[in-house]
């Protein structure tokens, strides 16, 4: 296929640069889980401090702390002024949600909790 | 001269902005509204005063325009060929903006509008902007890289020193489209101050952090002359009918992300919203779509007349219940998701179509994940009468489609058409493409812009040569035998522009048999060819008034034998001689370049 390159330079996927010729918004667009049939579900529970009901939230509906944020403090009927959002890792750890990329929490995320801010 | 010279303006006056070299003399862009009445020289050469487009940057050096025309009110520069888009210019190429604004800032003090497309535009630039003109209006920065939300930041506070001085602040339009920016924080929305009410026009759809909402709100109810919002992905829906509310008279909005957990009230809200927008004709965003809310869309769509469906991730039957509402479209992008079933409902539903644009879900597979074929785009052709400009991403293509494509539609002025594997023949005879795209030319007589793919000889290229003498574009990937296939689009193509070759066998003899046309046209890609690095110079040597320049990343240009092949050429015409931004890993093939440098004086006394 690529007999006439004499010169191969690092690419994609399949190993052609720019090809297809897509831009890099779009490309972006299929790596974040939104090709291949519809948008697909990520549930993790969430519980609310001092609560003892756990709810469950699809994270691929956000792309964001602060949706995250917004839509989790409804769910509880709070304010999200008054909620820190902390989460539970693949290693147990429990985190403070924000200081890492969005992409890499989500990959990492296994449950999350709402504790009020003193 | 001056006949041939005044011929051209004629045309330039009449059709699109543009800028040519006409016999060594630049003719300035010339954008006319209603108050130009007359075509004389002198009119032309007062509108040339005004607005400046220049189509690559390194035509004229900066010298020469500044001196020029002081009295600019409007500059549109563009930079890096169209490939960059597909990262096939490597990064420190070039295309700085910063010694140009730094020039502008000292001596066109009534600029209003900067627009920029693929350009290196840092935090210094738009600090310098917005300290220089107090008439700053707009700004467009298209496909743009090299600032952050600091230099945003700038720009929305600029007016804090101006307010001192002048009753309002001016700024009217801040476009952002798909430019890259480094997103250090939300919060430079909160710098335009309270006196800004001037905005019409928002674009911060490539902004990928969230901005603060409650300035973003507040900036737009005080800006009742708001036109055009586009949102960035961070602004939940939950909060578009918030914002809706402050502006019922926008024209065109991008959304944000268009999903929320499904509740009664947010989506009772949003319909309620979308219906007070009594002028809204253009929709856009739609990233991350949950379908249960597209119908708070419904009451809207009769009236639309732009619609961008690109980055929703939403199935046929929800794409096509859209679509079937909007009988007043006359533009239309989507993901290949649409289906055949969709694009014929499309033919049925849209006579006004004049665009669509239809873009790959997953452009890496090699299987089809979805029922689109060439099968749709026939039908969008039979079905919209009034359809001009085509780009289609598919997977398979016949010649039998094309033809009839092209005997529907004669009219058409851009055909894109993407089959994804390259070489890819027609899917039903196995032959090349060639008599497909042959029909396409012969029939649309008017065509400005073709993008070629799939399996094509050198016998397309003579047809494209004999019978596409309207054609400005052409972009041309893993196509032809040997030379002839260039020589024939060199000698035949007429109104040729701008050329964009890669991964095809086309080699010295064709470009050295050309060198001519070469300066009739705006400039030429190669890349991944059969270009020898001997060739590079001699065209060079032939063509002084010619920036022939060679891009290997392998470095060693120096030491290469010149039988050897280039990696990437790119060239273009210029009155400035080689460019002084160029990396170490360019080189200019011209041999002397200060006997070869033009003069001003000569240049504008022939």
């Amino acid at each position: 296929m690529l007999q006439w390159l004499s010169i191969r330079t690092k690419g994609e996927e399949n190993g052609v640069v720019g090809w297809p010729p897509v831009k890099s918004s779009r490309k972006t667009l299929c790596h974040r889980g939104g090709c291949g049939g519809g948008s697909k579900s990520t549930y993790v529970k969430v519980q609310m401090e001092g609560d003892g009901i756990a709810r469950k939230i699809n994270l691929n509906l956000h792309h964001s702390y602060n949706t995250l944020v917004h839509t989790l403090a409804q769910m509880f009927g709070k304010c999200n002024e008054d909620v820190k959002l902390t989460y539970q890792d693949k290693e147990g750890d429990w985190l403070l949600a924000g200081d890492v990329p969005w992409g890499s929490f989500v990959e990492n995320v296994k449950r999350l909790k709402l504790v009020k801010k003193t | 001269m001056l006949q041939v010279f005044e011929a051209r303006l004629f045309e330039l006056v009449t059709g699109e902005i543009g800028s040519e070299l006409v016999a060594g003399r630049i003719v300035m862009a010339i954008s006319f509204r209603e108050e130009v009445l007359e075509h004389s020289w002198y009119a032309i050469e007062w509108w040339c005063q005004r607005r400046i487009f220049i189509g690559n940057c390194y035509v004229v050096s900066l010298a020469m325009k500044i001196r020029r025309f002081p009295e600019v009110r409007s500059v549109e520069l563009k930079w890096k060929p169209h490939f960059a888009d597909f990262n096939l210019v490597p990064d420190g190429w070039g295309g700085y903006f910063y010694p140009w604004i730094c020039e502008m800032a000292r001596v066109y003090p009534l600029l209003e509008e900067i627009k920029l497309k693929r350009m290196v535009v840092t935090d210094e630039c738009l600090e310098l902007i917005s300290k220089s003109f107090k008439n700053f209006k707009v700004l467009v920065l298209s496909s743009c890289e090299g600032f952050s939300t600091d230099g945003l930041a700038a720009i929305a506070a600029n007016c804090r020193h101006c307010c001192m001085l002048f009753a309002s602040w001016n700024l009217r339009e801040l476009d952002l489209r798909e430019s890259e920016v480094e997103d250090l924080s939300g919060h430079w929305l909160s710098h335009f101050p309270d006196s800004c009410t001037s905005l019409q026009s928002l674009n911060m759809s490539c902004l990928a952090s969230e901005v603060n909402f409650s300035a973003l709100q507040r900036l737009i109810a005080r800006s009742p002359n708001l036109k055009t919002l586009r949102l960035n992905r961070a602004v939940p829906l939950e909060k578009l009918s918030t914002l809706l509310h402050r502006a019922p008279q926008l024209v065109e909005l991008g959304t944000g992300a268009y999903s929320a957990e499904i509740r009664p009230n947010v989506y009772s809200n949003l319909a309620e919203a979308f219906s007070r927008c009594k002028e809204l004709m253009g929709l856009s965003g739609f990233w991350d779509v949950v379908p249960s809310y597209l119908p708070a869309i419904y009451s809207v769509c009769s009236r639309l007349t732009s619609l961008n469906l690109s980055y929703a991730t939403i199935q046929s039957p929800d794409v096509t219940k859209i679509v079937t509402q909007c009988p007043n479209l006359q533009s239309l992008s989507v993901l290949d998701y649409i289906e055949d079933a969709g694009l014929h409902a499309l033919s049925l539903s849209c006579k006004d179509l004049r665009e669509l644009r239809v873009f790959p879900s997953d452009p890496f597979v090699a299987d089809a994940n979805v029922s689109l074929t060439e099968q749709g785009l026939v039908a969008v052709s039979e079905g919209c009468l009034k359809l001009q400009s085509v780009l289609y991403f598919c997977r398979q293509m016949s010649n039998a489609a094309l033809t009839t494509i092209a005997k529907n539609r004669p009219n058409l002025n851009c055909f894109r058409l993407c089959i994804l594997e390259p070489r890819a023949p027609d899917y039903l005879t196995l032959e090349p493409l060639d008599n497909g795209f042959g029909a396409i030319v012969d029939h649309c007589k008017q065509l400005q812009r073709l993008s070629l793919s799939g399996l094509l000889t050198d016998l397309v290229f003579e047809y494209i040569g004999n019978r596409a003498k309207k054609l400005e574009m052409l972009s041309i990937a893993f196509a032809g035998d040997s030379d002839m296939g260039l020589h024939h689009v060199l000698s035949g193509c007429d109104s040729l522009r701008k050329l964009e070759i890669r991964d095809c066998p086309f080699g010295d003899k064709a470009l050295l048999d050309n060198v001519s046309k070469l300066e009739t046209m705006r400039s030429l890609w190669m890349s991944s060819c059969s270009v020898s690095l001997g060739a590079c110079k001699r065209l060079s040597q032939k063509m002084p008034r010619l920036n022939v320049e060679v891009i290997d990343e392998q470095g060693d240009l120096d030491s290469r034998s010149d039988n050897s092949p280039v990696e990437k050429l790119y060239v273009y015409r210029t009155v400035a001689g080689p460019r002084l931004d160029m990396p170490s890993f360019i080189r200019n093939m011209d041999q002397n370049p200060t006997c070869r440098r033009y003069s001003l004086e000569k240049l504008f006394s022939e």
